[in-house]
């Protein structure tokens, strides 16, 4: 590695890649993600990345009219949306709720940035405020999750589609900045689980937020730590230096450093602020963004302590198209193939044995997509049969009894599979009748392209209902998951009041009771000393009485 | 002139008595892992008390699915000009690591009420000469220096210690926040101690004396405190030594008083007002334990004499709650040993009994075998004997 490399930091526009894109005067599109515990700086970052205030601090209440920001979603921490705990309220800064959970919120900002050579970038940028503020996390890193796998979904459901839409947009987060708090001994448990989660879903870049918080000594340690700790626990971030093989080493020899000395110092350690302040440099005064206190001043852009910079050429400029190729080539492409194997079961190995033209010439091969079609059908989410026969209904509706007599034969007996299937291209070739017609008997190469382009029919019609259907069964699940949690909290106050009542009873009763007693007890000594009386002047009389008899 | 009875040399004795026994100090710091609770301790005694953890041993924390949160007691015996002191620092490491924190705060609060318990039952014992105290005098907790607001898990955790210990909040690595951005801070957290009935400690306002008063007011204002340790020594000026940290953008003392409140904490805790904590403590939070648990007992009695009824209610000291997952992991494996060995002992044993039948059988087989072969010797003598008359 090439310590003595100094790196230069290239504008926006220095990357060739966009530059030379066809698309440049439409715009670039970036998504990236600002995940971290809250207060370590990932609004200020924000911030001064664009250098212009797009999102607002917590508990600050200015009117920012000139960016929308929308929540997309929002969960609370015990599952019960009050109103008072939701973080949407978050500007206001109010004492005497900050000890209730906030739950978590992912919220997306829009904004455009036009630099000097007229290239826009349309920037999306998603936070996720209350991240690691819940006593309980799990709930955070579950929620991005959930978001980051609706974004494939809807991309695939677009793909898979005949007909396509041509505004759609796609909404995939190209890369995520994991904040980590400046604890000084490493990773957290929650920094890793989450990390580790995610990355299946996004490219991680992770940087150590308030890097003015160490000093040299102490953030070279912390680097070095954390750098063990990837490594031990296997969290793969995005790595700069694992493509420096596809490149040539004389020709591209500045780039091959350029990606080893990312490589090297990464995980990047960021001091943000929004501030600006004039300083004396050189006998001219030089408008910085900076951080002032007591003891100095911190220019963010001084790249001796801060790989602010750095970190920003490289979002914005550099690697902005590697983010984002990587995100559709690698880990796109990962999840679609996870995700279609899981919808059509061995419907892809049936396409790879037509690709390996191994086909019997025969029809039955290419026709176990539509089984299992059924098979899944019968076994997404759905227990009741009734339903499954209404969805199989929606997923083709052009041959809704095929589709059922496979799933009843598919429940009698798999064997006949076949059998059925015969029954099934029937109805089929009746809709496709002269492709099918032409296919059957000419050239065996033809016939290996039509069951194909069949399936892939077949899966263009059916996928995106699949992956829809799931998503909706998916979120009735979460929906009624809520149900119930509100159901048994309201039980459980209920519960409560009336145990309350039933103690006030209870209270009152004893303390009538008392009073009772006490009335009865004042009676009786009353009676008694009555009794009392009454004898003592019997007695006296008794003894007047002897005494006057005597 | 008329000689002093010498009534006035009483402080004066007791001042002997004072420093000849020295004094016990207890002092807890609680915070999540990584606000410098170590560092700070090394710093305000000026010496190095606690080692930093080491860090190859973090990982094996780990690799136990739940981490738990531990209790460390370092003792130490300071001396200063003769003056003995003993210390005791009780640090709390693993706490707010989980990815689910509820409930981490239950050892920290059992071990304050473990203390408190331990006290009282020692007072209650005939001989009480020595007793061990542990109770904690002072609870730093520290703050992680966001900016924004307390989180969830320090309010639920400030709370609990605040009706146990005399609790003083401060915010860690306060080098990260510049001075309107702490002054906000500061602020949020005094609005939160406010409406969330958090008891901190505040030092006694002493009217009569309106220079330590001053000195009081001047120490709750600046709550909380925002503090930098360091355990380094820079050379600022020829043979002046000061304890900071040396950024590249300039250099933060800590013990000015312009960059932190680390002066102002050090003279709260060890300076002015020590005694205070120590006998608030055995004051005001011991008597308050011993009032309660006391009063507990009497409550349960008479509520069983008032009913007539005879339900013994939870006058037992509830089940502690064995959190800690390396204690039931222990018990399994002890469980597995225990029952794995059995079977292998049962296995042999089985074994022999077999072994023994085998052993029984082949010998009844013998045995059988021999008697035949008598038997045929017997015919064959029998038959001799016809045979020879």
């Amino acid at each position: 590695m090439d310590e003595s490399y100094s790196y230069e930091s290239p504008s926006m526009v220095a990357s060739p890649m966009i530059n030379y894109r066809k698309d440049a005067r439409k715009g670039v599109k970036f998504t990236f993600m600002v995940v971290g515990e809250s207060g370590t700086g990932k609004t200020t970052f924000v911030n001064s990345l664009l250098s212009k205030k797009v999102m607002a601090h917590r508990f600050e209440n200015s009117n920012l009219a000139i960016v929308d920001t929308n929540t997309i979603s929002f969960t609370s921490a015990k599952n019960v949306t009050l109103p008072n705990t939701s973080i949407l309220t978050r500007n206001d800064f109010d004492p005497a709720i900050a000890h209730e959970e906030p739950g978590i919120a992912i919220t997306e900002t829009k904004v455009e940035i036009i630099d000097d050579a007229n290239t826009k970038l349309q920037l999306t940028i998603v936070d996720t405020p209350g991240f690691g503020d819940n006593l309980n996390n799990e709930v955070c890193f579950n929620e991005i999750e959930n978001y980051l796998k609706q974004q494939f979904d809807l991309v695939l459901a677009e793909e898979t589609r005949i007909k396509r839409n041509p505004r759609f947009v796609d909404t995939r987060v190209h890369v995520m900045l994991y904040f980590i708090s400046p604890g000084g001994h490493g990773l957290k448990e929650l920094d890793i689980s989450c990390m580790k989660k995610l990355s299946k879903y996004v490219n991680i870049v992770p940087v150590v937020a308030k890097a003015d918080a160490f000093t040299v000594e102490e953030l070279a340690h912390f680097k070095s730590q954390i750098k063990i700790d990837l490594e031990k626990f296997n969290v793969p971030i995005f790595q700069f230096d694992n493509y420096l093989n596809e490149y040539d080493e004389d020709e591209d020899y500045d780039l091959i450093q350029e990606c080893k000395y990312l490589a090297s110092i990464q995980p990047f350690s960021v001091i943000s602020s929004e501030d600006e302040f004039e300083v004396v440099e050189n006998g001219r005064t030089k408008v910085i963004k900076a951080r002032q206190y007591p003891w100095g001043i911190i220019d963010i852009m001084n790249k001796e302590y801060s790989d602010f910079p750095v970190l920003k050429s490289v979002l914005l400029g550099s690697h902005l198209q590697d983010f984002k190729d990587l995100t559709h080539d690698f880990l796109y492409e990962s999840y679609r193939t996870d995700r279609l194997t899981k919808v059509t079961g061995s419907n892809l190995g049936g396409s790879d044995a037509i690709d390996d033209g191994t086909t019997g010439g025969d029809f039955s091969t290419s026709i176990p997509s539509l089984s299992n079609l059924a098979q899944l059908t019968s076994t997404t989410a759905l227990p009741l049969d009734d339903d499954n026969a209404s969805f199989t209904s929606t997923t083709s509706s052009k041959k809704p009894k095929s589709m059922l007599l496979d799933d009843s034969d598919l429940q009698s007996s798999p064997r006949k599979d076949s059998a059925s299937f015969t029954s099934s291209t029937s109805t089929i070739s009746l809709d496709q009748s002269p492709r099918n017609l032409n296919t059957n008997n000419p050239a065996f190469k033809r016939l290996s392209i039509a069951p194909q382009r069949n399936q892939l029919r077949q899966i263009s019609e059916t996928v995106p209902y699949v992956i829809r259907h799931e998503r909706i069964a998916e979120r009735q699940q979460k929906l009624e998951e809520m149900e119930m949690a509100s159901a048994k909290e309201l039980a459980h106050r209920a519960a409560m009041l009336e145990k309350r009542a039933a103690e006030l009873k209870a209270r009152e009763k004893a303390l009538k009771k008392q009073m009772e007693l006490h009335k009865e007890e004042a009676d009786e000594s009353k009676k008694e000393e009555a009794d009392h009386s009454i004898r003592k002047e019997e007695t006296l009389t008794d003894l007047h009485s002897i005494v006057k008899s005597q | 002139m008329v000689e002093p009875v010498g009534i006035t040399n009483l402080p004066n004795q007791r001042y002997k008595i004072i420093s000849k026994q020295g004094a016990t100090f207890t002092l807890m710091v609680a915070g999540e892992s990584g606000l410098g609770k170590t560092t700070f301790i090394n710093t305000l005694f000026q010496t190095n008390l606690k080692p930093h953890l080491d860090s190859s041993e973090r990982h094996n924390k780990f690799t136990t699915p739940h981490q738990t949160v531990d209790i460390d007691i370092i003792r130490a015996m300071l001396e200063e000009k003769n003056f003995k002191i003993r210390l005791n620092i009780i640090d709390t490491p693993g706490f707010g690591n989980n990815v689910n924190n509820h409930d981490s705060w239950t050892p920290i609060i059992d071990f304050i009420d473990d203390q408190h318990e331990n006290y009282m039952k020692q007072e209650q014992q005939p001989n009480r000469d020595e007793k061990k105290d542990l109770r904690v005098h002072a609870c730093l907790y520290f703050i992680r220096p966001t900016g924004h607001s307390l989180k969830p898990l320090d309010i639920e955790i400030m709370k609990r210690l605040s009706s146990r210990v005399n609790l003083i909040p401060v915010i860690a690595k306060s080098d990260c926040l510049n001075p309107t951005e702490l002054e906000n801070f500061k602020g949020r957290i005094r609005d939160i101690i406010e409406s969330q009935d958090i008891n901190i400690y505040t030092p006694p306002l002493d009217l009569d004396d309106p220079a330590s008063a001053e000195h009081s007011k001047q120490l709750i204002e600046s709550m909380p405190f925002a503090i930098i340790g360091s355990e380094q020594e820079y050379e600022i000026s020829k043979g002046n030594f000061v304890k900071g940290r040396k950024y590249p953008w300039g250099f933060v003392e800590v013990e000015n008083e312009n960059h932190c409140d680390f002066k102002k904490l050090r003279s709260l805790l060890l300076r002015t007002n020590m005694l205070d904590l120590i006998l608030s403590t055995n004051e005001t939070h011991f008597e308050t334990f011993r009032s309660l648990k006391l009063g507990n007992d009497e409550n349960n009695d008479e509520i069983i004499n008032e009913q007539g009824e005879i339900i013994k209610k939870s006058s037992i000291k509830k089940p502690r709650r064995f959190h800690n997952p390396k204690f039931k992991e222990e018990e399994d494996a002890l469980k597995k040993y225990f029952t794995e060995q059995v079977k292998a002992e049962e296995q042999r044993f089985r074994q022999w009994e077999s072994n023994i039948v085998n052993e029984r059988n082949r010998l009844n087989q013998d045995l059988e075998d021999l008697q035949g072969k008598l038997k045929t010797l017997e015919d064959q003598v029998k038959k001799l004997q016809l045979s020879k008359r």
